[in-house]
């Protein structure tokens, strides 16, 4: 069983390599300092565990595992209490709260060890519990895609409408598109409301992208976006553009 | 300031049951002590009662705009002497007017209005003065409410700024990171887990003991930042760099507590946690004349790093204490370049005003 660390302060990283010391079982196979360095690590090393931190430069260990197709087991490591939703989210392990000691952290090794031999997952169960407790989420203001094995930040203000691809939404940016696996539900409840209204089950847009609107058989619209492309408008989604606008 | 009596029905009655009373009066006299037939005396307080009442009216403005407290008195009685006259004029020429037509063929009574003239005007000055009198009245009553509430809104916003003072003192990611490096280095280092002990203490005895509104020397404030920056040292390594430039003496100067290390924390937030290479943060101190001093801080950030639009509370917070202990705007200033920010405090050599804004 192979583990890595990544975490971008060296003395935290040391408590996790000492603690590991006491599981003879599992082969420590590097540490990493920040996500992109990590996702290349997961890559090539190929680990069955991870204890990643959340805060970290340029990418945190969240919009890492995003970039991940298939994620070897979490167990996150961080100062602050209040991503543990986010964390069982994600479906990890375990979630550390620093400091912690080193019953704590036998504790969460032994789940993944568990977890790891049974390859028992209930993600769909979590998943639902999370979205009714995640009820005011926070506002992105970055998000993270993979086009072609490169890794791109693209920061909202770039964003400019998402559509609905199957069980993957496609991200049209002022830098190309992306393909992501999220849902319209997540990008409507974690974008800004007065910048990017939900107009059509398929379509999210940014409203100051919205040139014009124009009618569509008896009760849609059109709507047309300032870089020519085009976008479904529903009735409702009509309404809401107009409570935002106030047309 | 809206006028008092017709900005509300209610101002209006009140004003209007006024005048009702003075009428009935006014009457009652003539038709009493004067023996002036009962529909003359009606018409005569009639007429020159709502003359008036409605020329008092209009009194509203000179006295909103003569503000008693900015003109001098000379000013005052002038602008005051004229008006009074002006309404004067206009009240008992309209009056007479009025009252001559209607009853053009009562001798007995036109003798009775011009006889009767000087009583009018002693009458229209008691009246002038009585209404600007009101008017001035509810014009302080009205500047002393918004006076108090100026007062306790500034009130509020010194305690505010107090208690966000306490509140950002002690980061508590920064106190659990900081634990959990000591945590690490009591195994792999006992040694340096010690001397991280002493500082995060020394740094945490020197923002919980002091008083958030005391002037404090530069000297020590920069001693406590260096606490600071030891801890954060352990934690970051190589990654960040940190480097002072004072100049000699500006060590006295007394500074706000706790306002230097604020701002290196916010420079290492934005600068060193978002990079993954060497960030300096820099710390300078110079005299500008001979009274102020300038301290900067700078730090270097990656500009590939996207991160959250700040909320600014960590800054504005500094400034809004600036501006409560000085008394001064434009002493906080903050700038972004293509690869470096730049924070600014001029600390004034005197803070004349501070025992009156601190106590």
């Amino acid at each position: 069983m192979k583990a890595i660390i990544i975490e971008d302060e060296a003395p935290a990283r040391d408590i996790v390599k000492s603690f590991l010391k006491e599981h003879s079982d599992i082969e420590f196979c590097g540490e990493f300092g920040d996500g992109f360095s990590g996702i290349k690590a997961i890559k090539e090393l190929e680990p069955d565990l991870i204890f990643l931190d959340v805060q970290m430069p340029k990418i945190t260990g969240f919009e890492m595992l995003e970039l991940i197709d298939n994620p070897p087991e979490i167990i996150f490591t961080t100062a602050y209490d209040q991503y543990a939703i986010k964390a069982f989210e994600m479906n990890a392990v375990d979630y550390l709260l620093k400091p912690f000691a080193q019953d704590r952290f036998n504790q969460a090794v032994e789940k993944a060890k568990t977890k790891i031999h049974e390859q028992k997952t209930e993600p769909e169960k979590i998943k639902k519990v999370i979205e009714e407790i995640d009820e005011k989420p926070d506002t992105i203001f970055r998000i993270v895609a993979k086009k072609r094995g490169q890794i791109h930040v693209i920061p909202v203000e770039k964003l400019l409408f998402i559509e609905a691809k199957d069980d993957y939404v496609m991200l049209h940016t002022t830098d190309g598109k992306f393909l992501k696996e999220k849902t319209m539900k997540y990008y409507e409840s974690h974008l800004d409301g007065q910048e990017f209204v939900r107009v059509h089950r398929s379509y999210i847009v940014r409203v100051d992208q919205v040139k014009r609107l124009e009618p569509y058989g008896k009760s849609s619209y059109i709507a047309i976006l300032s870089d020519g492309e085009k976008a479904n408008v529903s009735l409702s989604g009509y309404k809401k553009l107009k409570e935002v606008l106030s047309f | 300031m809206k006028h008092p009596i017709t900005q509300s029905m209610r101002g209006i009655l009140i004003y209007a049951s006024i005048w009702g009373v003075i009428l009935v009066f006014h009457v009652l006299t003539l038709f009493l002590l004067y023996k002036l037939p009962v529909e003359v005396a009606l018409t005569d307080g009639f007429v020159f009662n709502i003359i008036y009442a409605l020329l008092s009216l209009a009194l509203w403005y000179p006295a909103l705009y003569n503000d008693i407290e900015k003109q001098t008195i000379s000013n005052l009685a002038i602008n005051h002497l004229s008006i009074m006259a002006l309404t004067l004029v206009f009240w008992i020429s309209i009056g007479l007017f009025t009252t001559k037509t209607i009853f053009a063929n009562k001798e007995l009574y036109i003798s009775f209005l011009e006889s009767g003239l000087p009583w009018r005007v002693f009458l229209g000055i008691f009246y002038y003065l009585g209404t600007v009198l009101l008017y001035y009245l509810t014009i302080y009553e009205h500047n002393l409410k918004e006076h108090i509430l100026q007062e306790s809104l500034l009130r509020e916003k010194v305690s505010e700024a107090e208690l966000n003072t306490l509140k950002s003192q002690i980061n508590p990611h920064f106190l659990f990171n900081s634990l959990n490096s000591i945590g690490s280095l009591t195994i792999t280092n006992p040694q340096k887990a010690h001397q991280m002990i002493i500082k995060l203490s020394g740094f945490l005895r020197y923002s919980l003991a002091h008083d958030p509104t005391k002037l404090i020397p530069l000297k020590q404030e920069i001693e406590n930042m260096e606490s600071y920056i030891a801890v954060e040292k352990e934690r970051f390594g190589d990654k960040l760099v940190f480097n002072k430039e004072i100049e000699p003496g500006c060590e006295n100067i007394n500074v706000p507590f706790l306002i230097i290390q604020p701002l290196i924390e916010n420079s290492i937030k934005h600068g060193v946690y978002e990079s993954t290479g060497p960030i300096e943060v820099k710390l300078s101190c110079e005299y500008i004349g001979e009274e102020s001093v300038k301290i900067t801080v700078a730090n270097g950030f990656d500009p590939d790093a996207i991160h959250r639009k700040g909320t600014g509370t960590g800054l504005k917070n500094i400034q809004e204490r600036m501006k409560i202990i000085y008394q001064l705007n434009d002493l906080f200033t903050y700038k972004k370049y293509e690869k470096h920010f730049e924070v600014s405090l001029i600390i004034p050599r005197k803070a004349a005003i501070r025992a009156k804004v601190l106590n």
